[in-house]
């Protein structure tokens, strides 16, 4: 998924000013909500199948941070706030994982099963870790399309909600793009964000459950 | 007749897409859109729902709670890492721009 809060055709602050205000806007706060964050989306990764280090979470935490550090990654300070843009690295680096996790898990499997010094018991252990990797990821699978035909649902009757679902669907994250886009006012944008968020708690409870269920098997 | 009538809050307020013949289960896939062979759904489905999961991550993120141990720990080693980056030798950050662009960070 492209970057949408990367572009490139705004002037923004250069380099230094922008290592200056990482540095400033790095407090403990910040630092407390993206590591809850990452640990959210290690677990993502996990569920996918893709083994990953204890300390996962903070490797995309501080991966996330030098990626602006080094300028790989846009930033600016006026306009987004230093969580919210990392947060988004995150989500973008773990995406990436999660697809490159299902990609490398097929090329392995099959290198292995035509591997002819593979013997039964070797064999039968990564039959059975495939079939394992694929109930994770079928459940993941589920979980997505249960929410997106909730949001569908939302969308149904609620105008302003669907417009910004567009927005999302069409890669738009950021609330002033978005509210430009749609023309909602302020207080419009706020009423009608907080009631798609309010779906994350009013998701049904088997699903909520099996959220959870699936975050503490990965743990 | 332009009509400019608008809630207090502006709750009402017309968007700028025009939704009057759009799909009423919400927004319409692109027409030559695959469906994702894992997950069932396309492509922008799949972005909506991965920032719907941003959104809500996110905000719950945020809530005020106390950090376990082990968080407290990462969180000051996350601030030591990052005062790390300014000591780097020029070799040092080029090796870790190569790295962040092999791993897709």
């Amino acid at each position: 998924m492209a970057d949408p809060m990367n572009d490139t055709t705004r002037l923004g602050p250069t380099l230094p000013d922008i290592q200056r205000a990482l540095d400033e806007h790095y407090t403990i706060a910040v630092r407390e909500t993206v590591h809850r964050f990452a640990e959210w989306r290690a677990a993502l990764v996990r569920m996918a199948g893709r083994p990953v280090p204890k300390d996962y979470a903070k490797e995309l935490a501080h991966d996330a941070y030098t990626s602006i550090w080094l300028g790989l990654r846009g930033w600016d300070p006026e306009r987004i706030p230093l969580d919210a843009r990392l947060c988004w690295i995150i989500k973008d680096r773990s995406w990436w994982e999660i697809r490159q996790a299902k990609k490398r898990r097929h090329v392995s499997f099959d290198l292995a099963i035509h591997d002819p010094a593979l013997d039964v018991e070797a064999a039968i252990a990564i039959d059975v870790a495939a079939s394992a990797t694929d109930h994770t990821r079928f459940e993941i699978a589920g979980l997505y399309r249960q929410v997106i035909a909730s949001l569908h649902e939302l969308a149904r009757d609620d105008e302003n909600a669907r417009a910004i679902l567009r927005c999302w669907a069409q890669g738009f994250v950021e609330h002033d793009d978005i509210r430009a886009l749609t023309g909602l006012t302020k207080p419009a944008f706020r009423a009608a964000y907080d009631r798609i968020l309010r779906l994350a708690k009013r998701l049904p409870p088997e699903l909520r459950e099996a959220a959870l269920e699936l975050l503490r098997r990965v743990s | 007749m332009n009509d400019d009538w608008s809630t207090p809050t502006g709750e009402y307020e017309r968007a700028y897409f025009e939704t009057a013949n759009a799909d009423p289960s919400g927004p319409a896939p692109l027409p030559d859109e695959e469906i994702d062979p894992v997950f069932g759904v396309t492509e922008s489905e799949l972005r909506m729902a991965e920032v719907f999961f941003y959104e809500a991550a996110l905000e719950s993120a945020r809530e005020p709670r106390a950090s376990t141990p082990e968080e407290q720990e990462a969180i000051a080693d996350l601030r030591a890492q990052a005062d790390r980056l300014k000591t780097m030798s020029p070799d040092e950050l080029e090796a870790e721009r190569d790295r962040l662009l092999r791993t897709g960070g």
